[in-house]
């Protein structure tokens, strides 16, 4: 897998396009899902996710391996969007925005509605979160990032990305009881 | 705990939709990549900082400037013993000598030629011999005045 991402992307690197192309296909998904949880609306969420990987397309010549993984240079990429974003337009983003059509199709409709509901309350839980809570959050128990990735796509050490782990799950567990 | 783990686990549901991912993709992938300008990277071991490489190159500069003239120190050109200048000094000092002994020869020449005609022409009125008698005879003072004028000599020169 491993392997097989380095070639993709060396290739990538060399301006193979159709080898980007396999990388967008694998990262969309989650970047796609970060984006959205952050923004809360499926319009900023789709131009973010784009803009995220017409950058990474762009610079992708200036990667470089050097025990970086690629998800943590993408997600950092993702990250820098949506801070971007924040401080250009200053939204005020709903979270309770989010319904059922941006959850996958592969669901049934009831299983879609259920997701709805509880993802309404977590979600709100989340945005009252800060942002480095939020990130760790999502990209470990959503991606299922490892901490070294997450703490190379934020810039910060592992064990630093292990106390704001746990500062998280606390806050975000009082938050979603104060909302019962 | 764990239940706000697995309600974190729902969002994985999440997904973008597909004419949306397709779209993009294909505009992302038809844009040209631009051309990178960057310069190379330059990587340094993790116990030198940049600080310190430009200080030590600093340093390093400086002492090259200041060794260079003492390992290769200027000729010094001093105008008298330069040997071009000599050489060419040397070489028109014969033909200045002989100039100015063409020219010292020249002018005894004519001095002698004009000697020599004036002392064979006896028209000339000094060198003639009767007319210099009698400028003799017309100059002879009366004994009293060279008496006079001796006396006044010797007051002056008293």
């Amino acid at each position: 897998m491993k392997d097989e991402e380095q070639s993709l992307i060396q290739k990538a690197k060399n301006g193979d396009s159709a080898a980007f192309g396999k990388l967008y296909d694998r990262y969309l998904p989650p970047i796609y899902r970060f984006v959205f949880i952050k923004v809360g609306r499926k319009q900023d969420a789709e131009d973010l996710s784009q803009q995220v990987f017409a950058s990474a397309w762009q610079n992708i010549e200036g990667f470089e391996f050097k025990g970086f993984p690629f998800s943590s240079w993408i997600y950092r990429i993702a990250s820098n969007a949506v801070i971007d974003y924040y401080r250009t337009y200053k939204s005020n983003v709903s979270i309770d925005a989010v319904s059922e059509e941006h959850f996958s199709e592969d669901a049934n409709d009831e299983a879609r509605v259920d997701h709805a509901i509880n993802m309404s309350a977590i979600r709100v839980a989340l945005t009252r979160l800060e942002p480095d809570q939020q990130n760790v959050l999502l990209m470990k128990f959503v991606e299922d990032l490892s901490n070294k990735e997450i703490a190379d796509a934020l810039g910060k050490t592992e064990g630093a990305v292990r106390v704001i782990q746990h500062r998280a799950l606390k806050q975000l567990k009082t938050h979603i009881d104060g909302t019962h | 705990m764990e239940h706000i783990k697995s309600q974190l686990k729902q969002l994985k549901a999440i997904a973008p939709d597909r004419e949306f991912a397709a779209r993009a993709k294909l505009q992302i992938l038809g844009e040209t990549r631009a051309p990178s300008f960057a310069l190379p990277r330059v990587s340094l071991p993790h116990t030198i900082s940049w600080g310190w490489l430009g200080a030590g190159l600093t340093t390093a500069l400086v002492a090259i400037v200041m060794v260079i003239p003492l390992a290769f120190p200027e000729p010094t050109f001093s105008a008298s013993l330069n040997a071009e200048n000599i050489a060419n000094e040397y070489g028109n000092l014969p033909i200045n000598i002989q100039l100015k002994e063409i020219s010292y020869e020249q002018r005894v020449n004519q001095t002698i030629a004009s000697a020599l005609t004036e002392v064979s022409d006896t028209k000339v009125k000094h060198l003639n011999a009767d007319i210099l008698k009698t400028e003799q005879a017309e100059t002879m003072l009366p004994e009293s005045s060279t008496t006079d004028v001796d006396a006044m000599l010797q007051q002056i020169m008293n």
